[in-house]
């Protein structure tokens, strides 16, 4: 948990920045039962428990609370029950002529997250459609193990929540509508009549998925749409993107899985960003079983969904990169409104964004990033959508002493900064650079190995001689070093949340 | 005001926390995320036109160094000529391979400690740089800044840090 690095006194307590002082006590008295020396021995709940009394301290005297109002440059307000956080690679911006980057780690969780661990987590029901490309080149164990898997999703569902199966090639086909609480016998039959023939349209697939999914979305229900593909679908993925859209809009959140090494997996990103969802690659197709279940048991374990982020940037400021690093791993659309995802019961959203500061003007003793709305559903509440302000800011010095970015965000930034060498390199190849691109791959094995991943590295360093005897890269082996890279950058999540 | 890489000299904006050439870190603190640093890597911004400095003959290593403490295997790949010493704060030139993260401070290395070569005749000799702490090749110290030549399973020690040659058999 990036607990450290709370800095906002109202993000401490979990409370909005107009909170009645009631609210403040309530905050206060959960907060330190929980973290409370005498209940929780761990060191960071001892720190965090230290943290929310000095804010407590602060916020719970009128006087103090007016004057530490009056610090916070128009921050962050949270919606009610979620913290928010937000890391600066920079805490002070030098006024320079030049281009400057700056790095925002934002940190989204449940503020009720301690209470419900105790409690045991409630959780909002699903309204699941599983899409299942049976194109020619599904045919045999991959179309088997489909089905196969399918049928274990059905046995991993509770009684409350919704599923519907689509399967597709040059036509969709609804399998099995919409339904709560399939009898996994009756699921079987169905889907073991199923075969693989056709092309793949993609298109025909996710939009009988999406209305299958429309009958019930509903803000209290997870509403998602699996796809599994092993193709590339042409022609249609324009229509494919604006329907994501639409299905991101709606709190509609569409993750695809590339089954082999044909699929298109940076189209399959673009769709899935556009709803804050992801692609995942099945190697091997007997990885997929484990997928499936692992994209359930997250979908169940959903805090809060349909996560967006609405904003604005001031001309000279440019949102270059924006990734999520938590609580699963893809790039994010940079357009305004940015799907971020979901916030998971126990665990953190977290996003990374780098800006370019073209020039700060002479004028400004305060630069604002971005600012906009920050809006979630929590399915649980039957609360419809909430919403809070959001401006990220930081106040700007003529020569000002730079401290070194705090530890969390180097961490996040040196698994990242791997990710992102192998997208140059595939886009050094696109362009026709090829030694550019070789010389990214060498650079990249070598900071695999410095980290120790040595066979991803040596993948790396085999797919870099390949390159550059045959000018190209290998479908498998790019979606290996892709998916590889952001593998890493998971574990660092999940490494951050269990120290 | 923008960052030049000291590992590839590539130019990355101000603020930058790596390169997005090579990867390397360009901000102090933090954890360490390479073992292995390249200080004359080619440039890619430059235009093919320009001037190079010679191809590296092979993108195989010629040799690699084996972390005798914890099996790591480092292969030096992409040029004829690493230093090996440890990353220390205000230091001008840097170390190809950076023991940092092994606890080299500790162990007695020192910023530039020795350098390992393949010459034209296709030996591979070891320097010692002068280090404080000396180097010793199969536990024999080695007279600084002489070349001595390395065999395929020699260890290297290095202040007290361990590392076994392994040079591939042409």
């Amino acid at each position: 948990m990036a607990t450290g690095y709370l800095d906002n006194f109202y993000a401490r307590l979990g409370v909005s920045k107009n909170a009645s002082p009631q609210q403040i006590r309530d905050a206060y008295h959960s907060a330190a039962r929980r973290l409370h020396p005498d209940t929780n021995q761990s060191d960071e709940a001892t720190e965090l428990f230290l943290q929310v009394q000095e804010a407590y301290e602060v916020l719970s005297n009128p006087d103090q609370r007016k004057a530490y109002d009056k610090t916070l440059p128009d921050d962050i307000d949270p919606p009610a029950d979620v913290m928010i956080n937000a890391v600066y690679s920079r805490s002070v911006l030098p006024r320079i002529d030049d281009s400057q980057l700056v790095y925002v780690l934002l940190d989204l969780m449940s503020a009720q997250q301690a209470d419900e661990k105790n409690n045991g987590a409630v959780q909002a029901p699903l309204n699941v459609a599983l899409v299942l490309d049976t194109s020619t080149s599904m045919e045999g164990p991959r179309l088997e193990t489909v089905k196969a898997t399918a049928i274990k999703l059905v046995e991993q569902l509770q009684s409350n929540d919704v599923l519907s199966i689509v399967s597709f090639s040059d036509r969709a086909e609804v399998v099995i509508p919409a339904t709560r609480g399939l009898d996994a016998k009756k699921v079987a039959a169905r889907i073991s009549t199923l075969n693989a023939g056709g092309g793949t349209e993609m298109f025909q697939g996710l939009q009988a998925g999406f209305n299958e999914v429309s009958h019930g979305v509903s803000p209290s229900f997870i509403n998602r749409i699996i796809l599994l593909t092993d193709g590339r679908t042409y022609g249609d993925e324009q229509k494919c993107l604006m329907l994501a859209t639409r299905a991101g809009s709606k709190g509609i959140k569409i993750s695809g899985v590339g089954i082999g090494s044909e699929w298109n997996d940076e189209f399959l990103d673009n769709v899935a960003s556009q709803t804050g969802g992801q692609s995942i690659f099945a190697q091997d197709i007997d990885d997929l079983s484990e997928i499936i279940e692992t994209q359930i048991s997250g979908a169940q374990q959903t805090f809060a969904n349909r996560v967006t982020l609405d904003f604005q940037t001031p001309d000279n400021v440019e949102l270059r990169y924006a990734f999520r690093l938590a609580p699963d791993a893809g790039p994010l659309s940079y357009a305004s409104p940015m799907e971020l995802g979901s916030i998971p019961l126990q665990s953190n959203l977290s996003i990374i964004m780098e800006m370019e500061i073209k020039s700060i003007g002479e004028d400004k003793d305060l630069l604002t990033l971005a600012e906009g709305q920050l809006s979630l559903e929590v399915p649980t509440r039957n609360i419809p959508s909430t919403s809070a302000r959001i401006s990220l800011a930081r106040s700007v010095e003529d020569a000002p002493e730079l401290k070194p970015p705090p530890q969390i965000l180097i961490k996040a930034m040196s698994r990242l900064s791997l990710y992102r060498m192998q997208e140059g390199a595939r886009k050094d190849v696109e362009d026709g650079n090829v030694d550019k691109a070789v010389r990214k791959l060498h650079n990249l094995a070598t900071q695999l190995l410095g980290a120790g991943e040595n066979g991803l590295a040596q993948t790396v360093l085999l797919e870099a001689d390949y390159l550059e005897e045959n000018g190209k890269l290998r479908k498998d082996s790019e979606k290996q070093i892709k998916y590889g890279t952001r593998a890493l950058l998971l574990e660092t999540g999940s490494e951050e949340k269990s120290t | 005001m923008s960052v030049i890489c000291p590992n590839c000299e590539h130019e990355n904006l101000d603020g930058a926390l790596f390169c997005g050439q090579c990867g390397a870190k360009l901000v102090s603190g933090g954890v360490s995320t390479a073992a292995v640093k390249r200080t004359h890597d080619i440039d890619s911004t430059k235009p093919v036109s320009a001037p190079l400095p010679p191809p590296p003959p092979a993108t195989e290593a010629f040799i690699s160094l084996h972390v005798v403490r914890t099996g790591q295997i480092l292969p030096l790949v992409g040029r004829n000529e690493f230093t090996i010493g440890r990353v220390s704060e205000g230091q001008s030139i840097l170390p190809d391979i950076d023991l940092t993260p092994y606890e080299a401070y500790s162990q007695g290395v020192s910023r530039l400690h020795t350098t390992i070569k393949r010459k034209d005749n296709g030996e591979i000799v070891i320097t010692d740089l002068g280090s404080s702490n000396g180097t010793r090749v199969n536990n024999e110290k080695i007279p600084a800044h002489t070349e001595l030549i390395l065999n395929h399973g020699d260890v290297i020690s290095i202040g007290q840090f361990k590392l076994q040659a392994l040079i591939r058999q042409d």
